[in-house]
């Protein structure tokens, strides 16, 4: 490396595919990240599409039931574990993290790579596990279906293995960047909220992935050896099974959305140019999710056979997941009251994302009732609500934070129209899509299966059109940033006149170590100057 | 290696400001990584106890097949080697080179051990077909659960001896790098974590043993 | 040198340590083979929930030594690893009485689904491949104390 390399902008400080391979650049991590996420994204959207075109006449269309049923696990697999799971940490978290702190790199830059190597590892399985047969287990591997000994059911059980390990390397390289990287000033209080929500992200990365990878590796030894812990035909307990999994996934739920609340926070702040209200009742409350989170899987076996004990318990537990989400919602829509509102294309993401999480937690709690889950267990209402959590809260506050530091990233601003216009039509396809699903669950439309009866086809049918304006959207969105890596004008340093580290310390786009000098803090990320009115 | 080289200063790595702040960063991130393995053992044997919980007889049985003197025979190896990378840890804040592969020679002999006695006891259970599931063979048991304790038992000591594999591993390479640089009282930090982490399949152990030998 | 990180410790810790851990790791074999089924007057409580109470808690006394001194959390000025040493335990603590609310009360309200399974034990399947064969076949197992 030449002698003054690190005061040169991450893209020209080395050159050639090579270069980026073998990079320890946050920067550049976070980049091959965002391009590897959305091209997952769009691939388990085709397999979306395929299915839902599939479902707009009940009877048998262009898709066999096995296609079916393979097509939705694929969805499944791929959206969870390859696009939600690690989308916001690796992509944005990895790119803004040592940014936001005034840090060089990440603690570990060779951690870093090597989980994004684990992450290309882990979806290279995955897809090979399509030359293996078909997996039509759900993402939810349940015994003593997933004991089939299907092998691409078992190929997809190392692929998730592996992206788990990728996922715990993630949190913990962000836990001790967090803890003891930041640079002088940078008290926990100055810290964005962005920060906050990777840190609690990365607690549970850290603790609950683990349970996650020993399930997966309990299946494959069941599969392999019949050793009879989850096995019901050997004497096992496939409910213990469903612990062992619901332990890891449902923080996994928090895993996903939690970096969502992060984006948003710093979205709501910058164009309402105000201070966000009740900063510490945020950042805690992300806290307090993570700990709470860990605390009531049980509600997704409410119709398992579980013991009515921890039925109850469950149930009671999982409406104090309601508080610490509220209360962000409160405090996010207070940022707004009296701000000097700017109507961007980041700044439409985040109302979405108000918009889509309110309704998406409060079916939660519906769901979590249990007299009521008991009727609405597997039907549509179920997946309405989960789409409304990691479709339109998580992947909305995703590309609404692409959106936003996408200058940052390439040193490029975007068109504002063509991004606006893809911003309601996403909004109008996200919503036509799932809405439609929550009215026909409600209604008892059960959810994974290939055929239905006649008079819920108008739900279907407006769901698959949604999905097509949906899709619209999201092409508009992406084609309007791909464009503007060309067209685009070169953006300044502080295109949104934010106030946190990466925007009013750093270049566009930032050195290869990120600051030409260490920033000194003195001041909190959202202390915008007093106009007078 | 046969040239004699000289070991070398370690130099901070470029995005840390000093090598306070990179110890500590090493250590702290060495703990999460002990943190997820803890939750993963720790959640393997959850459902070990709860097992014991509902087969108790079952358990009864297996563990009657379990020969306690090997079980504290293995306990003594792996406390021992503990100990021995606890003292390289030691030496290594001294800049004694020679003492640290000294203690390392011996957490290597005394790992090993270890996996010679469970290679013996591995090939006896094959030998009476206590094995996990439809591969059960064993006579004799009466609770139709029996087998779950064996496929307990592999499945949990098999993750152990792989970690054992991972540890050793990790003494070899202090082996190498303690050739190449100097450790100080700053920076013995590949000790350190192999010591951390050969202390973590120390820890598992400790649970492990009782759950499977000694607990009725 | 205070400044430095690391910690230091002399090393007559270490090996009183070590002994300590011997010592407890016997205990816990001890208590497993005592004989206290024996003992009149001890009938009023599950000796071998008692036994296994003691053994881990022993066990558990192992744990805090190693992490303690081994890998010198006692050492530490910032208690952070601790916490995180310590939360390891709060989570796994959840994680099994929880799932104990399900394993330890199923059956309550409506039969459990456990009642319904039909299954084939591979022990019984055992047992009757072997009642089929000639006792001749078997042999002394000399690591089995008893059948
Ligand atoms: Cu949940």
């Amino acid at each position: 490396m030449s002698a003054h390399a690190e005061n040169i902008n991450y893209f020209k400080a080395s050159k050639g595919f090579m270069s980026w391979l073998v990079t320890v650049d946050h920067k550049r991590i976070g980049l091959m990240y965002l391009a590897s996420i959305l091209l997952f994204f769009i691939t388990g959207g085709v397999y979306a599409g395929l299915f839902r075109l599939e479902l707009w006449g009940p009877l048998p269309g262009f898709i066999s039931p096995d296609t079916y049923n393979h097509l939705f696990t694929m969805h499944g697999v791929i959206m969870v574990f390859l696009v939600v799971v690690p989308g916001i940490p690796g992509a944005l978290g990895n790119f803004l993290l040592p940014l936001q702190l005034g840090a060089k790199d990440l603690a570990f830059p060779k951690l870093n790579i090597t989980s994004l190597y684990l992450y290309w590892i882990g979806a290279v399985i995955a897809l090979f596990s399509l030359t293996q047969g078909r997996a039509d287990s759900g993402w939810t591997f349940y015994a003593p279906y997933s004991l089939s000994q299907n092998p691409a059911v078992l190929w997809m059980l190392v692929a998730a293995f592996i992206l788990g390990f990728s996922s715990i390397l993630t949190g913990l390289n962000f836990i001790v960047t967090i803890h003891k990287m930041r640079a002088p000033g940078m008290t926990w209080f100055r810290m964005p909220l962005f920060v906050w929500a990777l840190y609690a992200t990365g607690i549970m990365q850290v603790f609950a992935t683990p349970v996650l990878g020993i399930t997966l590796l309990l299946l494959l030894m069941e599969n392999f050896f019949r050793i009879g812990i989850f096995d019901p035909a050997l004497g096992g307990d496939p409910l213990l099974m469903q612990h062992f999994f619901w332990f890891y996934s449902h923080p996994a739920v928090y895993i996903i959305v939690v970096p969502a609340f992060g984006v948003v926070s710093e979205l709501i702040a910058t164009f309402s140019r105000k201070d966000i209200f009740g900063y510490k009742f945020i950042a805690f409350s992300s806290v307090a999710i993570t700990i709470i989170g860990f605390l009531v899987w049980g509600h997704h076996m409410f119709v398992s056979g579980q013991s009515e004990v921890a039925d109850t318990i469950f149930s009671f537990l999982t409406f104090f997941t309601a508080v610490p989400s509220a209360i962000k919602v409160f405090n996010w829509t207070t940022t707004l009251y009296q701000g000097s509102i700017k109507l961007t294309t980041p700044m439409l993401y985040a109302l979405q994302f108000l918009f889509n999480f309110t309704i998406g937690g409060l079916t939660g709690i519906v769901l979590g009732i249990l007299s009521v889950d008991i009727h609405l267990h597997d039907t549509y209402f179920v997946v309405s609500h989960f789409h409304y959590v990691a479709m339109g809260s998580t992947m909305i506050a995703f590309i609404g934070g692409i959106y936003y530091w996408w200058p940052k990233m390439t040193g490029r601003m975007f068109n504002e129209t063509w991004g606006r216009l893809a911003a309601v039509l996403v909004f109008l396809g996200f919503n036509l899509t799932f809405f439609a699903q929550l009215i026909m669950g409600s209604q008892g439309s059960p959810r994974r299966y290939y055929n239905y009866l006649t008079e819920f086809q108008i739900y279907h049918q407006i769901s698959t059109a949604g999905i097509v304006v949906l899709a619209l959207g999201l092409f508009m969105a992406l084609f309007n940033l791909l464009i503007s890596l060309k067209n685009g004008a070169i953006a300044p340093q502080n295109p949104w006149g934010a106030r946190t580290l990466e925007w009013t310390h750093a270049e566009t786009p930032p050195v290869l170590y990120n600051f030409t000098e260490t920033p000194v803090v003195t001041q909190g990320p959202y202390e915008y100057p007093t106009e007078k009115v | 290696m046969a040239e004699v080289t000289v070991p070398k200063e370690h130099e901070v790595a470029h995005h840390f400001d000093d090598l306070e702040q990179e110890f500590e960063s090493h250590r702290l991130g060495m703990w999460l990584f002990i943190a997820s393995e803890i939750m993963m053992f720790g959640a393997l044997l959850v459902g070990g106890l709860l097992l014991l919980y509902k087969f108790p007889a079952a358990f009864a049985e297996g563990r009657a097949h379990l020969d306690w003197r090997l079980g504290t025979l293995n306990t003594f190896f792996l406390l021992t080697s503990g100990l021995t990378m606890a003292l390289a840890a030691w030496h290594a804040q001294r800049s004694e080179q020679d003492k640290v592969r000294r203690n390392l020679l011996l957490s290597l002999a005394f790992a090993t051990g270890f996996l010679i006695v469970k290679y013996f006891e591995y090939s006896a259970k094959f030998h009476h077909g206590l094995l996990p599931g439809n591969a059960f063979s064993g006579h004799g048991f009466t609770d139709p659960n029996a087998h779950v304790f064996f496929g307990f038992y592999f499945v949990a000591t098999g993750l152990h001896v792989l970690h054992v594999l991972i540890g050793m591993g990790l003494m070899v390479w202090c082996l190498f790098v303690s050739r190449k640089v100097k450790f100080t009282r700053a920076y013995y930090t590949p000790v350190e974590q192999s010591g951390l982490y050969w202390a973590l399949i120390d820890l598992v152990w400790i649970f492990l043993f009782p759950l499977l030998y000694l607990v009725a | 040198m205070e400044n430095l990180p690391g910690h230091t410790y002399d090393i007559k810790v270490l090996v009183r340590v070590y002994v300590a851990l011997l010592v407890l790791a016997g205990g816990m074999v001890v208590v497993s083979l005592a004989p206290l089924e024996n003992i009149a007057g001890l009938d009023w409580i599950d000796l071998h929930v008692l036994k296994g109470l003691v053994i881990f808690g022993l066990a558990t006394i192992m744990v805090s030594i190693v992490s303690g001194f081994l890998m010198g959390l006692r050492y530490e000025k910032s208690k952070l690893n601790t916490v995180v040493f310590l939360g390891n335990f709060a989570f796994l603590a959840l994680f099994i009485v929880f799932t104990w609310a399900d394993i330890g009360f199923r059956g309550l309200v409506y039969p459990s689904f456990e009642e319904q399974l039909n299954w084939e034990s591979p022990v019984d399947k055992a047992n009757k491949a072997h009642a089929g064969e000639s006792e001749e076949a078997e042999e002394a197992d000399p690591e089995t104390p008893a059948h």
